[in-house]
């Protein structure tokens, strides 16, 4: 049985801009066909919720592939990190409870633009990181890019873009198998030993590299003597020229604010 | 102000009567011709600007103006940084007249908001043109700035470093482009006119080829073999590079890392962990090799000691290799020797044996040897036969005459410079010197090794007799003088003298006035002439070759013929010091003669006498420049409040083409405001893995996403790059969580507010930004909280350098370091300060690691060394 979109009317509020720019008009024939061939995954409905619910408790343990969209996708081939497996979703794909993944190649876009306003406009706000992954299979691809990046920003999608299938793919493993992860290995890590700690700290200053940071310290043993250091006997170390000295000076000797 | 020789006359004349780039060969009085520009043209009384000058230059300017004396004194050059508030800066542009240098950011500011009269701008001079090539500079984008508000202000670039223009596909046309000018004058040296009038040198140039010792030579050959070694790995390991280019005498030269690094920038997100140690590595050898001729014996070991200790190295494969040993033990055995030839074990047991017996007559199994550099004993003789031909009655007459010294060294760095000052003291003076370093470099020793140390210590006193007769200054047949008139000499390669001069009271050696002055290599290298047209010396050392210091002697010497010198240039034979100042006068000439070539069909830019933008727009879209969506978006246009540290990047200008009105102010978050909801951090790709690598981007996504109802996250790939993140080894592998694409996901996944937008090239941004923007106009700044302050008189803080740094000490961050600011003037004053002062700033824990960290001791360079 085949089920009409139902539109909510925040919905269309929320995309009533689309309408106004230049990439929207409405084609009754397509609108027709895209009904036509979207299948009872394509929009939700109470039966639709229900599949929502099953697929959700199924993505915990392996990617759900929208069984009708991506059916035969050749991307699915390089999911091999993973398990993955058909079932009656409305997006793409669903990487874990709360993630969910729109996929559209350029050369498709070009074909029927509306297809991607479709898709984006019935999952809505429906999960919590809602992506959209764009493969770039034509030359030709600026304008679209930009319609779609518009379009992600303003209805609160995750624009990813890549140029292979392979990385595709890479994507939604990865977005599945860390769905849980902790943020550490994004935290700035505290915990350095001493040389790589004076090493940053210094070669934060340009020009100054790696070996000079350590010709440096280890000629005047501690920070605080390097600090407190004068022109003459910076300039004593090799490979330290009159920039690097000035340059030092600013940093260490100059006061933070001017006046 | 010195006056002019015949060919510096006729440049002036040239850039003069109408713009244009002046490529003027290293040391060819570059800078005596920009003065005298710049002074003519503040004697007129007319505003002029310059561009990329050095504080250095700015002073030496200032000199001249007070000798000349003919301009008033609110014209001196002045220049224009962070300390001026905007009303100052506005009293100082109203003054119209003067040579105004002002830091790039302000005057894109300034520009933009028009705070500065641009129609009264004259002239605009530019310095190290060649950084123009690359049109993302920004100066170049002041440059463009200037035109446009003010068709007639000329420009006047100069450069000295004509190599810099052939790196590259059609460089001096870009520059020109970019500056707009028309012109172009090249003044090689091999120019007839700058020949002619160099001909009447009266001295004479004696180049003494200094023989290395045996050590010194296998040395030089154990690090050439392994840079060799690594550059064959690259090649092995980067098929895809064009080879051609990458041989060792390129990689003799700091232009390598340029070339490699220009073959491996499309993919270098790509390029494995390997490849780019094996850059690193290069780099590392290369310094090591210019220190290996430069040092002396201990502190070369010393230098060495740094690299292996540095992160940089800890993943050499050198260091394993069977050269990467000999480096070591070449360097060891200037110092000293183990004369016993049995195998280690054995030596340490005699060592024991020595330090159970105390200071009993056990045979040394170390000895101390100290080597001295061949240069030192040369420059010794040297001085000794100079001061036999200027003795007494002699010297009198040579002052008569107009000399003012007797003997002026050139070196090129400070530490040379002190270290000759004290060897040419007498005779013993340098072993003495050895040996005080070679203390110095005991004493920094671990105390885990402190009984070696002593036992050590106790074996060079005991050995200094021995020392003494066994020092031998390098034989008289070692030097090999060959005589060649300065003019037949087409070097090139020099850098700048500044520093010290120091006057010595000779002990055995009687020396009056030896002057000793420094010249670096980029800096400042054109204070030589002034140097000696100051001290008039009757002879001239040059301790190593230096081309803009050769061509700057025979400069002087044609504009006081009356006063012949003599110049003695010391070099090692077959050296790779040699090698590489005759590589780069090559270099030099090679690129003058590509530039000539070039100049032939050149194709310059014209400026028409009518365009206008809106006209330039559609011509551009007729010819399919910019897509013609592009055009009504630029007629869109509005107001995009930007970073003033984005003016960096090439995107501010591509967004002000785009039709936007730019209002630079300083942002605490983000990089880009583009409406009252849209706030956007850019990052280029570089930049993107390194920030999420340190936790940096982190932290400035989540204060984006906290203070913001769009945040994005731009992501520049660069030009003509894909839009991949990994490379296809990685795409094979399993799964790594510490990967850049890893990191990106995890922080979509834990932002899933923010937006990505990616952007292959600039232009591509722009039409986005202009998209994003076309439908929420901005008017006003959205929360003035969010801002630091509106201009950069009012800004935060103005020495990013010293903010950079503290941000990086250990136990300071984001949350705690605005109370230092707030508390401390300086980073010196913060390390200066007591515990509880600290903590009161940073709190007890933050304070601790910082006190720990500023009082902690180095780790010794010598762990492991001497065992």
């Amino acid at each position: 049985m085949i089920m009409e979109p139902q539109e909510d009317p925040s919905f269309t509020q929320a995309f009533q801009f689309l309408k106004e720019t230049e990439f929207y008009s409405v084609d009754e024939t397509k609108e027709e066909e895209h009904s036509s061939l979207s299948s009872p995954s394509y929009s939700f409905t109470s039966k639709g919720k229900t599949d929502l619910v099953i697929a959700q408790a199924k993505a915990k343990h392996f990617i759900v592939v929208n069984q009708v969209t991506q059916k035969d996708n050749p991307l699915n081939g390089f999911i091999k990190q993973v398990l993955w497996n058909y079932g009656n979703i409305v997006p793409d794909y669903l990487l874990g409870r709360y993630t969910c993944a729109l996929f559209l190649r350029i050369s498709q876009h070009l074909l029927t633009p509306h297809y991607i306003y479709d898709r984006v406009k019935a999952i809505g706000k429906q999960f919590r990181l809602r992506l959209v992954i764009c493969l770039i299979d034509v030359e030709d691809f600026e304008l679209a890019l930009k319609e779609i990046t518009k379009l992600c920003v303003y209805s609160e999608f995750t624009l990813i873009v890549t140029r292979s299938e392979r990385e595709a793919a890479r994507y939604l493993e990865t977005y599945f198998s860390l769905e849980n992860k902790p943020t550490d290995v994004l935290r700035e890590k505290t915990e350095q030993d001493y040389v790589s700690q004076v090493e940053n700290a210094l070669t934060s200053i340009p020009s100054i590299n790696k070996t000079d940071a350590m010709q440096l310290i280890s000629n005047f043993k501690t920070f605080h003597a390097l600090v407190n250091a004068d022109k003459k006997e910076l300039s004593k170390c090799p490979g330290i020229g009159p920039t690097k000295v000035l340059r030092f000076k600013e940093a260490f000797q100059m006061p933070f604010r001017k006046q | 102000m010195s006056w002019l020789l015949e060919y510096e006359k006729l440049a002036l004349k040239e850039i003069e009567s109408e713009d244009g780039l002046c490529i003027i060969g290293r040391g060819l009085g570059l800078h005596r011709i920009v003065s005298r520009l710049v002074h003519n043209l503040c004697q007129e009384q007319k505003l002029v600007l310059g561009l990329r000058f050095s504080k250095e230059w700015l002073h030496a300017l200032e000199q001249c103006f007070l000798v000349s004396q003919d301009i008033e004194p609110h014209c001196y050059p002045r220049e224009i940084d962070a300390s001026y508030s905007r009303s100052e800066r506005l009293s100082v542009y109203n003054l119209q007249q003067g040579f105004l240098v002002i830091s790039p950011t302000i005057l894109v500011h300034d520009l933009l908001l028009h705070v500065i009269p641009a129609d009264k701008v004259s002239c605009v001079v530019v310095n190290e043109a060649e950084f123009l090539a690359d049109e993302s500079r920004i100066e170049c984008f002041i440059v463009r700035l200037l035109k446009e508000q003010n068709r007639r202000c000329s420009v006047k670039a100069f450069s000295e470093r004509a190599e810099a223009f052939t790196r590259g596909f059609h460089l001096v046309e870009k520059a020109m482009r970019n500056l707009r000018v028309t012109k172009l004058y090249l003044w090689p040296r091999f120019r007839v006119e700058v020949d002619q009038s160099l001909q009447n040198a009266s001295g004479q140039l004696v180049e003494l080829e200094v023989r290395q010792t045996p050590k010194m030579a296998s040395l030089t050959k154990a690090i050439l073999e392994a840079m060799n070694a690594c550059l064959n790995e690259l090649k092995r390991r980067n098929k895809s590079i064009d080879t051609s280019e990458l041989d060792m005498q390129n990689a003799l030269f700091k232009s390598f890392d340029y070339i490699i690094w220009k073959q491996l920038e499309p993919m270098w997100h790509n390029v494995s962990s390997h490849t780019k140690q094996l850059i690193r590595d290069l780099r590392t050898l290369r310094s090591i090799l210019t220190h290996s001729t430069k040092l002396n014996c201990v502190s070369f070991f010393n230098f060495l000691m740094a690299v292996t200790q540095s992160e940089d190295t800890s993943k050499s494969n050198w260091l394993m290799s069977k050269s990467g040993e000999r480096i070591f033990t070449c360097a060891k055995s200037r110092i000293y020797m183990k004369t016993s030839k049995e195998n280690t074990d054995v030596e340490r047991k005699g060592k024991k044996a020595k330090s159970n017996s105390g200071s009993t007559t056990i045979p040394l199994d170390m000895k101390v040897i100290l080597e001295p550099s061949p240069k030192w004993s040369v420059l010794d003789s040297l001085l000794q036969e100079i001061k036999v031909k200027t003795d007494g009655e002699q010297w009198d007459e040579m002052i008569s005459m107009g000399y003012g010294c007797r003997v002026l060294v050139f070196v090129k760095d400070v530490s040379t410079a002190l270290e000759l000052s004290e060897v040419i003291k007498s005779s013993k003076a340098s072993q003495e010197y050895l040996q005080r370093e070679f203390q110095k470099l005991m004493k920094s020793r671990d105390e885990a090794i402190a009984r070696a140390k002593r036992l050590l210590a106790k074996e060079i006193a005991d050995s200094e007799n021995l020392l003494e007769t066994e020092a031998e200054v390098v034989d008289k047949e070692d030097v090999q003088v060959k005589t060649t008139s300065a003019a037949d000499l087409g070097w090139q390669d020099s850098k700048p003298a500044n520093v010290g001069k120091d006057s010595f009271d000779g002990f055995s050696l009687v020396m009056p006035d030896v002057e000793i002055a420094t010249l670096g290599e980029r800096v400042e290298s054109w204070k030589g002439l002034e140097l000696l047209e100051l001290l008039k010396p009757r002879f001239v050392i040059v301790y190593e070759p230096h081309t803009s210091l050769i061509r700057q002697l025979e400069m002087y010497q044609n504009e006081v013929p009356e006063l012949p010198l003599e110049i003695f240039c010391l070099v090692y034979e077959n050296s790779v010091e040699k090698d590489k100042f005759e590589k780069a006068l090559q270099y030099e000439i090679h690129s003058f003669e590509r530039l000539i070539r070039e100049k032939e069909n050149l194709v310059v830019f014209v400026d028409n006498e009518c365009p206008n933008t809106e006209e330039i727009l559609e011509d551009q879209a007729k010819f399919g420049i910019v897509e013609a969506s592009d055009v009504t978006c630029t007629k869109v246009g509005g107001k995009i409040f930007v970073d003033m540290r984005e003016f960096r990047s090439k995107l501010p200008q591509i967004l002000y083409d785009t039709g936007f009105q730019l209002i630079p102010v300083t942002l605490s978050i983000g990089d880009y405001i583009l409406s009252k909801s849209i706030f956007v951090e850019r990052k280029s790709l570089s930049d993107l893995t390194s920030s999420l690598q340190s936790g940096r981007l982190f932290a400035q996504v989540q204060q984006l996403c906290r203070h913001c109802r769009i945040a994005c996250l731009l992501i520049e790939f660069p030009p003509g790059k894909s839009f991949l993140l990994s490379s296809f080894s990685e795409l094979v592998k399993e799964l790594s969580p510490v990967s850049l694409l890893s990191r990106l996901v995890l922080l979509t996944i834990h932002f899933p507010t923010l937006r990505l937008i990616w952007c292959h090239n600039e232009y591509f941004c722009g039409s986005v930004f202009a998209a994003l923007k076309s439908s929420e106009p901005l008017d006003e700044l959205p929360d003035i909280d969010l801002l630091q302050k509106n201009d950069s008189e009012a800004k935060d803080y103005d020495n990013y350098l010293a903010v950079d740094l503290l941000l990086q000490l250990p136990g300071i961050h984001e949350r705690n370091f605005q109370n230092v600011l707030n508390k401390f003037n300086s980073i010196q004053e913060l390390c200066n300060a007591d515990k509880d002062v600290l903590e009161e700033t940073l709190g007890s824990n933050n304070a601790k690691i910082f006190h720990d960290f500023v009082h902690a001791t180095a780790p010794n360079l010598y762990e492991g060394q001497f065992k």
